[in-house]
């Protein structure tokens, strides 16, 4: 039945890219993500297609892979994920625009190969849906982000709530940079825990139809278990299964990102 | 415009409310913790063998495996010759090699007498609950391989002959968990293997099985311990533990 539906999705997607080819509307992007926190590592590499199929709709699916190094060095956490996502543009009016977008992420399962022994955790499904209001100003954006994570993972259910700020348009140099502050809050066993995640991004053209984008995250008391790039490997903290993949939430961490984007 | 409008206020007070609700849980210490002092404790776990002839000899009456005690008044044991379980996430017992069935009552006391030859076996037992104080410990398939193998001018095997194992009752995190037992000193340098697959996962550990005395005896003795951290112990669809000689 699973498969049914990836080949529908794909069949889906391929046909939508045919029609955003003639427009010209393809984007493609391949990001590399690496961190490290108390000497251990995180290596995350991630490709996506984004398809405009209209002037206000977007489709969009990626790829990620997940490795988590520990402090010996031979203990690692891998997993990997796709998610597909659709983006609406919901309303326009003068210099103000309201989105709505929601992304599936299918994480793959998770496998701690340590000294102890292997060790398997049930792939999580992350679901997330987001309102975004932008407004443009004088050669700035800015905007505000209201998002909601449902995260099931084998017996376990968390939920994040996410408020996120932004403004887009600061340039520096060639560079555009856009900064975002956002805070989180994670339910998860009937608990609930802030957790706030600031990012700055810089966009840089550096060809024909290419752009470069290099940033980077910080959250000083860890990340939450979805809602942000990373979820693929956070959504396993439901599992609290150890320091290769709790130090991501419960220690002060962030990453650095450099993302290449072709439009078409 | 006034869709997009309820849409977003909705979205608004929805996040509010949730967020306040969770205030109640405190507000920024770490996840909730995992319940405690819910482990299952076996001790009692032995088999007691003879050798008879060319043959092991497990009287029925004297031997508890391994030492649980089931919500059943008898559980079905069924013997197979030699690995059944040489992947244990993929592989099922043949029917080709089936050998025999023995019970076990409810406090784990082996019902039946075993007669077994030099070689390698595996007892299945299936769809077992084990109930202590009110916790709760069920898995669909359960199994244990194990050899019988001559040693100078006697019969050895890898069944424990003491068996201690504290593991989560479902819903409890794995950590602060063990499993350990004590078989024949020929087993020293041989090794075991436990495998878990539940609802969240699988433990998949490979230990040394080492020389030690116990009560001035020599045995060959193995020791899991589970990992700090979760995750929480689902349902067991498979437990299989595995002895083998050097």
């Amino acid at each position: 039945m699973r498969r049914f539906w990836s080949m529908l999705i794909l069949a889906l997607l391929l046909s939508c890219s045919v029609r955003a080819q003639e427009r010209e509307n393809v984007r493609l992007s391949t990001t590399w993500r690496a961190a490290e926190v108390e000497g251990r590592t995180l290596w995350v590499s991630e490709q996506s297609v984004a398809l405009r199929t209209d002037a206000r709709t977007e489709l969009q699916v990626g790829w990620q892979r997940f490795v988590a190094k520990g402090k010996v060095r031979t203990n690692r956490f891998s997993t990997t994920a796709r998610w597909y996502g659709v983006e609406r543009l919901l309303q326009v009016e003068g210099e103000r625009q309201v989105k709505f977008s929601w992304r599936r992420l299918e994480g793959g399962e998770g496998v701690a190969d340590v000294a102890e022994g292997l060790f398997t955790y049930v792939a999580p499904r992350v679901e997330t849906a987001e309102l975004v209001v932008l407004q443009n100003g004088q050669g700035a954006t800015q905007g505000y982000r209201l998002s909601y994570s449902r995260t099931r993972a084998g017996t376990e259910r968390a939920e994040t709530f996410g408020l996120a700020l932004y403004t887009a348009g600061v340039s520096v140099g060639r560079a555009l940079v856009t900064l975002e502050g956002a805070v989180y809050a994670d339910r998860h066993r009937g608990d609930a825990v802030y957790r706030s995640v600031f990012t700055v991004e810089a966009a840089l053209p550096v060809g024909r139809n290419l752009q470069a984008r290099l940033g980077g995250a910080f959250a000083p008391k860890g990340f939450p278990s979805a809602g942000t790039p990373v979820e693929g490997l956070t959504a396993f903290t439901v599992y609290r299964p150890g320091s290769l993949v709790e130090s991501w939430r419960d220690r002060s961490a962030g990453y650095l990102n450099l993302q290449v984007v072709l439009a078409r | 415009m006034v869709k997009h409008g309820q849409a977003l206020a909705v979205l608004v007070i929805g996040w509010a409310v949730l967020v306040l609700n969770g205030c109640g849980g405190g507000g920024g210490g770490g996840a909730a913790p995992p319940p405690s002092a819910q482990h299952i404790l076996l001790t009692n776990g032995r088999v007691v063998v003879e050798q008879v002839g060319r043959e092991v000899f497990i009287q029925a009456g004297s031997s508890q495996l391994p030492g649980v005690g089931f919500d059943q008044d008898e559980v079905e044991v069924k013997l197979y010759r030699g690995d059944a379980f040489v992947n244990p996430r993929t592989d099922a017992p043949s029917q080709e090699n089936f050998l025999r069935t023995f019970r076990v009552s409810r406090d784990g006391t082996l019902r039946d007498e075993l007669r077994l030859p030099e070689g390698t076996y595996t007892a299945v037992a299936e769809n077992i609950r084990v109930v202590q104080e009110g916790k709760e410990f069920r898995s669909a398939l359960t199994a244990y391989v194990f050899q019988v193998f001559p040693r100078g001018d006697r019969l050895g095997t890898t069944l424990p002959k003491k068996f201690e194992a504290k593991f989560p009752a479902i819903g409890t995190v794995i950590e602060d968990s063990f499993v350990r037992f004590l078989t024949d000193e020929g087993a020293a340098g041989g090794t075991a293997r436990l495998f878990v697959q539940h609802a969240n996962g699988t433990v998949d550990m490979t230990r040394s099985f080492v020389a030690q005395t116990e009560a001035g005896e020599p045995v060959a003795a193995v020791s899991f311990e589970a990992l700090p951290g979760g995750p929480a112990l689902g349902n067991v669809s498979r437990l299989v533990l595995k002895a083998f000689k050097p």
